[in-house]
């Protein structure tokens, strides 16, 4: 099945792709394994968004999804 | 083959003045950077760029010819080393020197003369500094 | 002062244009910075006396670490602030740390007011009153150019300086610190208005022999190895902190026209990555920073047909990008940064101002005010009219910019509209609509600023929130904040800075501290700013926190009202338990 991705330029400097694109993944498929497919070190990540509402590591794809992963805000 | 300081990247300098803090520390013992032999200022106001007033390593000195006691002697590689004993602090070296790189430590009462250690480079955050061989 | 137990204080009275110097080893115990300006404010201040009568002091102190280490690079002014009326404790940045240490001032005490405008040069020699009848009304620009062509000292000195905004007591005015830092919040612009202080000019020769260089370099590197090499603090150099636009906008916490919104349509063309990718000129430091964290972003305007371009440059960052961008429902980075310059020639704090026309905006729009009174055609996104208004209100051009330039607690009692007047312990609001953690923080922060205990980092990592919890975290990260900024370490290396790396650069000056002596430290300082403010009649009973802030969701939903007076209460019983402890034993 196919998600939409978009990843911060944030995790640029990690080697992975960012921006918006569409992923082609398994059944079962999480964040975490997404985040590792990425090239993004899982603490450095602050909020992983799918389709507007705030989500955790184990939380499983379905087809059509729109996940957004973000570093956190910081202080100014 | 010896090596002297160039400042050939200025325009990615922050304006951190690390180098600064770096010499008047190392070279100096002192946490005034006002004892720094490398000088960075804006060319005019924070807007503009930044400079680097540096010894260009002269291979015939006008800072050595210009002391009468013989104090400023050329290094290996072009600029100077300071003979501190010799020194009488007449400041004549401070006029020569065209590109305005050396000034009087008038609580030691001597010039501030780069050495050439490097030691600016080394804590360049941004690499505006490098150390270059050269031929003696 | 380096390698002595004493904090040396520069005292300069105005009037009668004395300056005496005092080594002040009762101090010695508060380090420098947030500690030591608390201190000498409490013992100079005139709590019968309103805040801008010239016999109220103005602080500026650094601390034992200040330039000579990585990162030590703020200075920390204290006053009592024209807008609250009661503590007022800014930050800035720049060169002034470098300059007051090499000028050998640990401290400086400003009281009296000059007999006509003035500007003050300190060196460690000397202290000169000098004529500044002829800058009054300049603005920041200008008058720093003609401090800067007037006095020695390229490269080693700090100019800092107020522009006509400060001139007029605009309660939020600024002080300008070296072109692009500032002591940007509550009101120090005005204090020095109030003084007839325009600008002062620092630098200094002073030698300053090392104690124990090997120990002393040994340190500094690995701390230097610690801010460049890992990537504690990239963040702050790469995109800066506009990095939180589009980060804050994809979770509901981006404050948008006066927070009628938390997600902004146009968030992307405001973005750190666009402003970077359009307007993004050079980065710069403060000094002793080897990171470089000052963006400075530059727009070409059109000023006359004919291909007539100039082009202008400021620095940016997220607070100006919120306050003078989303809260205002500008489209564009050009826009932006058109707006911050005139903030910056006026010389106002750009939160504020960004908050105050936000207010005024809607105000407006509701028909509580109207356009006799704003002059200017305020509507969201209309960059030309806001400009304007910036002018209006350093000018105090009639009588209700004159009461919108007393800050929106005035405004609301004239006008009414505090529903929607972005306040959180009576100064407007930072750009972090997070939830109950930023929203408490703020409001019982000793400075209300965001940065007093950092609510909005509470509210992005905690995994679920719980009340203890919260208040809990309020309390103890700004009484660790307090050892920080007492030891001047800018705020975004505090993650560089630990405790055992604190110990060990004050350990290799010379200074023996021990873990629970900083502990005490950030104890004391945190109840001594709660005795000043008691003192000068402050209190949070009967606070009302504005309607706005729990019409508009946050990352955490919309926010309750009765949970937020609650987590409220439970800090003022928490805090008023703490402090009677700690009066008895002091």
């Amino acid at each position: 099945m196919r998600i939409g991705v978009e990843v911060n330029d944030f995790f640029e400097k990690y080697g992975g792709k960012t921006g918006k694109f569409e992923m082609e993944i398994d059944p079962g498929f999480n964040v975490q394994k997404l985040l590792q497919k990425l090239n993004i070190p899982q603490d450095r990540v602050g909020f992983v968004i799918v389709n507007q509402k705030r989500v955790d590591f184990d939380y499983v794809f379905s087809e059509g999804d729109e996940v957004h992963i973000l570093p956190f805000a910081i202080g100014g | 083959m010896p090596k002297v300081l160039r400042a050939d990247n200025m325009n990615k300098c922050l304006g951190c003045f690390t180098c600064m803090l770096t010499c008047a520390a190392v070279n100096h013992n002192n946490h005034n950077l006002a004892k720094s032999s490398i000088k960075v200022k804006t060319r005019g106001g924070l807007q503009s760029k930044f400079a680097a007033t540096i010894c260009v390593a002269c291979k015939e000195p006008a800072c050595a010819e210009a002391c009468p006691t013989n104090a400023l002697v050329r290094r290996p590689g072009g600029g100077v080393k300071l003979i501190r004993e010799r020194c009488i602090a007449c400041e004549k070296c401070v006029s020569a020197c065209i590109v305005g790189s050396i000034h009087m430590d008038y609580d030691r009462k001597i010039p501030i003369i780069c050495k050439h250690c490097g030691a600016c480079v080394r804590m360049c955050p941004h690499n505006c500094l490098s150390m270059e061989e050269v031929t003696e | 002062m380096l390698g002595e137990d004493f904090v040396r204080v520069l005292y300069i009275d105005l009037e009668n244009r004395k300056a005496d110097i005092r080594e002040r080893k009762d101090l010695y115990k508060y380090l420098g910075g947030t500690g030591v300006a608390a201190k000498l404010l409490e013992e100079n201040m005139k709590k019968g006396l309103p805040p801008l009568h010239e016999e109220q002091p103005l602080i500026i102190s650094i601390g034992p670490l200040s330039t000579i280490f990585p990162v030590v690079t703020k200075a920390v002014a204290t006053f009592i602030s024209p807008h609250t009326g009661e503590y007022g404790e800014s930050h800035a940045g720049g060169r002034l740390a470098m300059a007051m240490r090499n000028a050998g001032y640990d401290a400086i005490v400003i009281t009296g007011r000059a007999h006509k405008p003035t500007y003050l040069l300190i060196t460690d020699r000397n202290i000169e009153f000098k004529d500044a009848r002829a800058m009054w009304g300049l603005d920041i620009e200008e008058v720093g150019r003609v401090v800067r062509e007037r006095e020695p000292g390229p490269g080693k000195r700090s100019i800092i300086r107020i522009g006509r905004a400060g001139e007029n007591l605009v309660t939020y005015s600024c002080v300008n610190v070296d072109t692009y830092r500032h002591f940007g919040r509550l009101g120090m612009g005005a204090v020095f208005g109030s003084k007839n202080l325009k600008a002062m000019i620092i630098m200094g020769e002073r030698d300053l022999p090392i104690s124990n260089l090997k120990e002393y370099f040994k340190t500094y590197q690995e701390i230097y190895k610690k801010a460049t090499q890992t990537d504690a603090m990239a963040k702050y150099h790469e995109l800066g902190t506009p990095l939180n636009i589009k980060v804050l906008n994809a979770i509901n916490s981006l404050p948008t026209k006066n927070l009628l919104q938390s997600t902004f349509e146009h968030a992307d063309d405001i973005s750190g990555e666009r402003f970077a990718e359009k307007n993004l000129i050079r980065k710069v430091s403060c000094t002793g920073c080897p990171i470089g964290c000052i963006h400075i972003g530059q727009f070409r305007r059109e000023f006359d047909k004919g291909y007539e371009y100039e082009s202008i440059a400021v620095s940016y960052d997220h607070e100006l990008v919120y306050a003078l961008g989303s809260l205002l429902g500008i489209r564009t980075s050009d826009e932006v940064l058109e707006i911050i310059e005139e903030v910056e020639l006026a010389g106002l704090d750009a939160m504020t101002t960004g908050v105050v026309l936000a207010w005024a905006t809607e105000a407006l729009q509701k028909g509580l005010i109207t356009k006799e009174d704003t002059l200017a055609d305020l509507e969201f996104g209309n960059t030309k009219e806001y400009i304007k208004a910036i002018d209006y209100i350093a000018d105090r051009a009639n009588e209700f910019y004159y009461t919108i330039g007393n800050g929106l607690n005035e405004a609301v009692k004239k006008y009414g509209g505090q529903e929607f007047a972005l306040l959180y312990g009576g100064n407007e609001m930072a750009g972090y609509h997070t939830g109950y953690g930023f929203a408490l923080g703020q409001t019982v922060g000793a400075r209300h600023s965001h940065l007093d205990n950092a609510g909005y980092s509470y509210d992005q990592s905690a995994k679920e929130l719980k009340d203890e919890e919260i208040v809990d975290y309020v309390i103890k990260e700004e009484k660790e904040r307090n050892v920080l900024t007492s030891l001047c370490i800018c705020l975004f290396a505090r993650k560089v800075y630990d405790r055992p790396t604190i110990l060990k650069a004050l350990h290799s000056i010379g200074i023996d501290w021990t873990d629970d002596d900083l502990t005490r430290l950030g104890n004391d300082i945190f109840f001594t700013k709660l005795r000043i403010k008691k003192e000068l009649g402050y209190s949070l009973e009967n606070y009302r926190f504005p309607k706005r802030v729990f019409e508009t969701p946050t990352l955490w939903g919309r926010m309750d009202e009765e949970r937020l007076n609650r987590l409220l209460r439970m800090y003022i019983d928490r805090v008023e338990k703490e402090y009677e402890d700690w009066s008895r034993g002091q």
